[in-house]
């Protein structure tokens, strides 16, 4: 079986964004979450599942979720939440990536003064 | 590899990478809840245990090693204000702030020495003075905008920047110093030094400390609401 390789490119602030994008719009636990970025790229993304946990820890430790044990669907799971400076951040994260793809798509279509040709 | 030796591999990198125990029970305890998770949905689909099995954990949840390395270089990447807000926010408090008595008392005396030659220009006296009573203030005012900066560039809990600005008040009430101006050569008085428990009379030196604290937050959280307030793109 062909060894599902991490992508350090995902590690890049990418990850960050899904994370607190899904879980503003409901709480959830890992493997749930893992699911829904899944599913909400249409598997374009690939990661090791195991890597979405520091990623979890570290928004929360910065104050972006909240997490609690839970009972879910009869078994006890960490279920995340988004806070109030998570959605912030949220915010902050999204304009940014927004003009990073304005600026790309600049460029890929020609840029201001350049010629509209793509390889 | 089956779920138990995966799971000892990952513990195995995670101690070599340095991470707490307190975390690494965190991570294992969830990285086990999501290999539950993996077994049901291989059950639903009618996979073989051996294909849940063999090389399937290294799969879906990634190398052990990368697992490790992602959870060491995560809270590498957090803020140590957040990591460890007790020593942050009120064991270093007390500490920094007698240095930064320290500090502004050295750059007294050199100030002084620099004064020595103007002492009897009347402004000059009352800078001097005026530099000499900052001793009880200056440093405090200057440690709690610290504390300000650092809570708002961690985004740490309201508490803890309270309990930091509280300390630095109530250390700061502490710190005696009297000074008299000669009025004949070497009749000149300055004492510096702490006082046990902290006397009323100088309750201005707990007040400002207090004052710029409330200020700072009033500021930070006003800039936070106008941020919060901009239209949202999520």
């Amino acid at each position: 079986m062909r060894r599902k390789r991490t992508n350090p490119d995902f590690l890049n602030g990418v990850p960050e964004l899904l994370i607190l994008k899904l879980l503003a719009r409901r709480p959830m636990h890992g493997y749930d979450l893992v699911q829904a970025i899944v599913s909400a790229t249409g598997g374009t993304l690939e990661f090791g599942e195991g890597c979405i946990y520091p990623l979890l820890h570290r928004l929360q430790l910065d104050g972006a979720l909240t997490s609690e044990r839970e009972n879910v669907a009869g078994r006890s799971r960490v279920v995340y939440r988004v806070s109030s400076a998570g959605r912030q951040r949220l915010q902050d994260s999204a304009s940014r990536w927004q003009a990073i793809v304005d600026a790309v798509q600049l460029v890929l279509q020609g840029g201001m003064h350049g010629h509209a040709t793509l390889a | 590899m089956d779920t138990q030796r995966w799971l000892d591999e990952m513990e195995c990198q995670l101690r070599i990478s340095g991470v707490s125990a307190t975390y690494q029970t965190r991570l294992l305890e969830e990285l086990r809840d999501h290999i539950e998770d993996l077994s049901c949905e291989e059950r639903m689909h009618a996979m073989s245990a051996e294909a849940v099995k063999s090389q399937y954990l290294d799969t879906r949840l990634g190398p052990p090693q990368e697992i490790a390395e992602a959870a060491k270089a995560s809270i590498r990447q957090t803020q140590f204000a957040l990591r460890h807000p007790i020593v942050t926010f009120v064991v270093l408090p007390i500490p920094v702030l007698v240095l930064m008595w320290v500090a502004y008392a050295l750059l007294l005396i050199v100030s002084l020495n620099l004064f020595q030659s103007y002492k009897d220009v009347g402004w000059v006296v009352t800078a001097a003075s005026g530099l000499i009573h900052g001793l009880a203030y200056v440093p405090a005012v200057a440690l709690t905008l610290l504390i300000a900066w650092i809570a708002s560039r961690s985004r740490a809990r309201w508490g803890w920047w309270i309990a930091a600005s509280v300390i630095v008040a109530c250390v700061s009430g502490l710190m005696i110093v009297t000074f008299a101006m000669p009025t004949t050569p070497g009749t000149g008085r300055l004492a510096i030094g702490l006082g046990f428990p902290p006397d009323l009379s100088r309750w201005p030196q707990i007040a400002i400390p207090l004052v710029a604290a409330i200020g700072s937050f009033a500021l930070i959280r006003r800039r936070r609401q106008r941020a919060a307030s901009t239209p949202s793109v999520a």
